[in-house]
């Protein structure tokens, strides 16, 4: 039987701790056995090629090295790290080089790269572990009477190489949730030039949760860690920059999931340490 | 196979006009037709409408840019059949699809020293991703992932000039750093993009040092 380690070193890991603590509480409530990978390097984020291209493929190759020396595939809790380990992978795929070098580092610890290892977003792990159907059993609480604005990031486009990203529909369908269409849903959060340009980054993610907003979206829907961070860890920024009031509760996959099944503790869930509370319970 | 699309088709008339709208047109074109044949149908039924013709024309549909000799089939296939056409930038619109797009060509001049003007051509084919960024639509001032995209094919080939051309660009304030992901902006789909603006960041870290 094969066997899964859950990534959790992922960005900004101060302002997107429910992302994880609700993935973990989700596993012990669906009885999904995922321990943590012990030892894991940090999740840079995939903007940090450009700055340090070798020192970004050689934390993710070790990450992608200590799954494999644990015979495990990897569930990343959000999809920024699940497109850094792809990202590696590939290029550790097409340039011998780079893969030569970064062997010869791990080999420090005893570590070697896989390049067959497996890597899952939550949604696909979920899709494949439990499935739609007992999914769509397990809901208490349906969202039918909500509208919601379903944000795939800024690097969507990438993500979506390598997995499809449409089962984040499939599985919010499945608890009646109907998701608003939106103009800016392509457009980036500015997650990435807020150290260099915070004012337009915060009018960036401003606009966009304004469009949420004015297509009546009840709440928005992110899996990743960037997103997590602009649209809830800023939102007060992003109000004043855009000078409206927003007020739109962000919840990530995992969270949603289990409000759904009925899991009405904020601390479990993760949803105490959100910048913006819900009234939702 | 012939199919029928449903359009809103962006007017506007810089001359005339404070706000744009949309007309709506149901056209049915064959498949293997490009987006430059069905505009030209859009001008048969109003003489009035207007687009950008020629080897680099671009509109763009659903937030997303593109050349207009892509294929319906392809366009039907990844839009639908219910389109929005809208020029590549609604605030340089000029005239319906039609930009005015001097902004562009003015970043051509900045590494234009250390170039052939011949190469001005193949600066011409990157238009699209001028228009794609979100940071431009948010700073005027942007160089723009055309120029980096440019600079990145440049230095290449002329290495003599490396370091001027990688100096223009190293530029906080309206440079390379404040470059944002286009890779779903344009079609189809480039994913080459990120890993050449990457790759040009480090080259502009090294020649720091």
């Amino acid at each position: 039987m094969n066997k899964y380690v859950l990534y959790d070193a992922i960005l900004d890991i101060n302002k997107t701790l429910p992302l994880v603590s609700s993935t973990k509480e989700l596993f012990k409530f669906l009885n999904l056995e995922v321990p943590v990978l012990k030892g894991a390097s940090r999740d840079l984020g995939c903007d940090s090629i450009g700055v340090d291209y070798f020192g970004y493929h050689f934390a993710n190759a070790r990450n992608l090295a200590l799954a494999s020396k644990e015979n495990s595939r990897i569930v990343c809790v959000e999809d920024s790290s699940f497109l850094s380990l792809n990202l590696t992978l590939e290029e550790l795929g097409k340039n011998e080089k780079l893969k030569q070098e970064i062997e010869n580092g791990l080999e420090k610890e005893d570590l070697k790269i896989d390049l067959n290892i497996k890597i899952y977003t939550l949604a696909d792990f979920l899709l494949k572990k439990i499935g739609l159907s007992k999914i769509h059993k397990s809901v208490k609480n349906n969202f039918g009477k909500f509208l919601a604005a379903l944000y795939l990031g800024s690097y969507k486009c990438q993500i979506n190489k390598y997995c499809d990203t449409n089962n984040y529909n499939k599985i919010l369908h499945r608890l009646d949730l109907k998701l608003i269409d939106y103009d800016l849903k392509n457009q980036v959060s500015g997650y990435d030039i807020y150290d260099l340009n915070e004012e337009i980054a915060l009018k960036m993610s401003g606009n966009l949760m304004l469009d949420m907003f004015d297509n009546a979206a009840d709440f928005v829907v992110v899996n990743d860690a960037r997103s997590f961070v602009m649209l809830d860890g800023l939102q007060k920024d992003l109000e004043k920059s855009v000078g409206r009031e927003i007020g739109l509760s962000i919840f990530g996959l995992a969270e949603l999931l289990l409000l759904s099944f009925g899991v009405d503790n904020k601390d479990k869930i993760g949803l105490n340490d959100h910048a913006v509370k819900t009234d939702m319970i | 196979m012939t199919c029928k699309l449903r359009l809103s088709v962006f007017r506007f008339d810089a001359k005339s006009d404070y706000l744009p709208f949309y007309k709506k047109h149901i056209i049915k074109i064959d498949e293997e037709k490009t987006l430059d044949d069905l505009l030209a149908t859009i001008k048969e039924e109003d003489r009035l409408f207007d687009y950008p013709t020629g080897k680099t024309a671009a509109i763009k549909i659903a937030g997303i840019n593109l050349f207009t000799d892509v294929k319906i089939g392809d366009i039907v296939k990844n839009f639908g059949k219910e389109l929005t056409l809208m020029p590549m930038s609604e605030k340089r619109a000029q005239k319906d699809l039609i930009i005015n797009d001097s902004d562009f060509y003015e970043r051509f001049d900045l590494i234009d020293p250390f170039v052939d003007s011949m190469d001005k051509k193949r600066f011409k084919e990157l238009i699209i991703y001028h228009y794609a960024s979100d940071t431009y639509k948010y700073k005027d001032d942007f160089q723009g992932d055309a120029l980096f995209l440019f600079a990145y094919e440049m230095i290449q080939k002329y290495s003599g000039q490396t370091s001027k051309i990688l100096n223009i660009i190293d530029d906080e304030e309206k440079g390379i750093w404040l470059h944002t992901n286009i890779c779903g902006k344009i079609f189809p789909i480039d994913y080459e993009i990120e890993n050449k603006i990457n790759s040009l960041k480090n080259e502009v870290l090294k020649a720091r040092n």
